[in-house]
């Protein structure tokens, strides 16, 4: 089948060529939006996704969102003693302005307990860790001055804390985190064998969510992620549109060289194979061109829009490859059933 | 031995319009057969009824005694071998590949001994030093050269040529005509040849008449 199959694309190579861009065109839309998606979302929460958690404990009513939760320090105890609990880990968050000697950072303020597990490296009383992003507009040992609260805190350090609301995390005791916020505790992080909605029952005044649900209750976080998808998905289904049309084609025009192959007693299995070589080979040729032109523009994108693991890229190469081959199988049955008796001409 | 082809009693029809009325034909071992008649005369329908490309609506066609009504097309064509007109060329390939394909297509890989006799084949009509051309750079006649190269190159010991000298000159017809003769003497390989072109007769072994459907007796 490679005989046949290799030999029609060099001759071709132009038309081949042609569609192998196309494909590539589409794919590296949907990479992109891919890595807008996961880079983007990211901004969006993931402040929240590196927080050691199995459930995230707010106040009723405040529609899973940290900043709007406030919860009596007593609650700690009471989720404690609910069965299969193993920690519970106060947290409060707010969203604040850090002036500086150099810059005023929007920070998204987080109150942890300094010997929680999750407490950036050299946090403690009175002093500020921020998330390594920011690096370059402060300095260990500059002191903010943290709004709303006029807080005055010292740069302890940088650290990968992540961002929330496309906001950096900036890490701060949770004592000081309360002259920014008068509250007791903003949100509570378990970590049980149970499941969530045991914690809301036995807690009164609280809605209990497991960690993907608070992630996905970010403001804006499903909104944002599930427009790109949507676009994604809409190009996908241009690039199954495009590949089955222009292979369609394809098939049409070379129905003589398929009446002699068959006349010739070239047998299903050859035709099938060469065609889905042909397919393969342009489709696999369009994702690399794809990637080739992600690869370049997204190393130019601003930091934290922009992110494409490999599992992602992977996962949305296969999801081309798949739609290409699926899509060009509307041909096969005009590849199978084209007359042998063409071969001799019409007028038999 | 059993015989390479025999039609019994063959009937075809398009629709409601029967073009081939009742065919008897049996070709023989080394044999080339001439089929004459006027165009739309069941010439070509003939050959693809013989070639396992059509059904016949009644009668039998067999191939060293075997029914073909049973047999793939694949099967058939190992044995009986058409020598398709010029235009039938794969244009994606060179004459040389054009050759080729037609082992590939067989099941096989092609060996350096393939190649060598799909050399043999095409110096054989002239064709020696065109062999890695394309279809859309040789002459009318150069393409038709290279389709009886093809079906030589196939072995198949039933052979089926339709107007194989169509769009050659005198010269160039007899000899394709000399190639088809020699290559049934050589190889007991049974040729039967539809042509309205009576250029060449001498060439070969018998004639037989076909008009409206109906052979005429010898």
């Amino acid at each position: 089948m490679w005989f046949l199959a290799w030999r029609e694309i060099r001759h071709g190579r132009v038309r081949f060529g042609l569609t192998a861009l196309l494909v590539g065109l589409v794919a590296f839309l949907v990479f992109m939006l891919t890595g807008l998606a996961v880079g983007l979302g990211d901004a969006g929460v993931s402040g929240l996704r590196r927080l050691p958690a199995d459930v995230v404990v707010y106040a009723a009513g405040s529609e899973k969102t940290l900043s709007r939760s406030s919860l009596p320090a007593a609650d700690g105890a009471r989720i404690a003693a609910v069965p299969g609990v193993s920690s519970v880990q106060p947290i409060g968050q707010t969203m604040a302005q850090a002036k500086g000697p150099g810059a005023s950072l929007p920070v998204a303020l987080m109150g942890v307990e300094p010997s929680a597990p999750f407490a950036a490296p050299g946090l403690g009383r009175g002093g500020i860790v921020l998330d390594r992003t920011l690096e370059g507009k402060a300095r260990p040992g500059d002191v903010l001055t943290v709004q709303p609260g006029g807080v005055r805190l010292t740069v302890a350090g940088f650290a990968d804390l992540g961002s929330l609301q496309h906001t950096a995390v900036a890490q701060v005791p949770l004592d000081e985190w309360r002259r920014v916020q008068p509250s007791a505790v903003g949100a509570y992080l378990v970590t049980t064998s149970g499941d969530a909605r045991g914690i809301s029952a036995a807690v009164p005044g609280t809605d209990a969510v497991t960690k993907s649900e608070a992630v996905e209750a970010v403001p804006g976080y499903s909104a944002e992620t599930g427009t790109l998808n949507l676009i994604r998905g809409f190009l996908l289904a241009v690039t199954a549109l495009l590949t089955g049309t222009v292979f369609w084609i394809f098939t049409m025009q070379k129905e003589p060289s398929l009446a002699v192959l068959r006349a010739t007693g070239a047998r299903a299995r050859l035709l099938v194979g060469s065609y889905l070589v042909q397919v393969a080979l342009t489709t696999v040729l369009g994702v690399a061109v794809g990637l080739a032109f992600v690869a370049g523009i997204g190393a130019a994108m601003p930091a934290g829009t922009f992110s494409l693991p490999g599992g992602s890229a992977a996962l949305s190469a296969v999801l081309l490859g798949a739609l290409a081959l699926g899509s060009s199988a509307a041909s096969l049955r005009r590849l199978l059933t084209v007359d042998p008796l063409l071969s001799l001409g019409r007028n038999a | 031995m059993s015989t390479p082809l025999e039609l019994r009693g063959v009937r075809h029809s398009y629709g409601d319009v029967e073009v081939l009325h009742g065919v008897d034909l049996v070709l023989k071992p080394g044999e080339v057969t001439a089929l004459l008649g006027p165009s739309g005369s069941g010439k070509t329908t003939l050959l693809a009824v013989a070639g396992g490309l059509l059904r016949p609506t009644s009668g039998h066609v067999s191939v060293f005694g075997e029914d073909i009504a049973g047999l793939r097309l694949d099967r058939v064509a190992r044995r009986v071998a058409f020598i398709l007109q010029a235009g039938s060329l794969i244009p994606y390939l060179t004459v040389e590949e054009n050759l080729l394909a037609r082992r590939v297509v067989a099941g096989y890989k092609i060996t350096r001994a393939d190649r060598a006799r799909a050399a043999d084949l095409l110096g054989a009509v002239d064709l020696a030093a065109k062999s890695h051309r394309h279809p859309d750079e040789l002459s009318g006649g150069e393409r038709q050269r290279a389709c009886v190269a093809q079906a030589l190159y196939t072995g198949a010991p039933v052979l089926l040529a339709d107007e194989p000298t169509a769009s050659l000159d005198r010269v160039r017809g007899r000899a394709v005509m000399r190639l088809l003769a020699d290559h049934a003497r050589n190889t007991s390989a049974s040729v039967l040849i539809a042509t309205h072109d009576e250029r060449a007769l001498d060439l070969v072994d018998r004639t037989r008449s076909i008009e409206d459907g109906r052979l005429l007796t010898p």
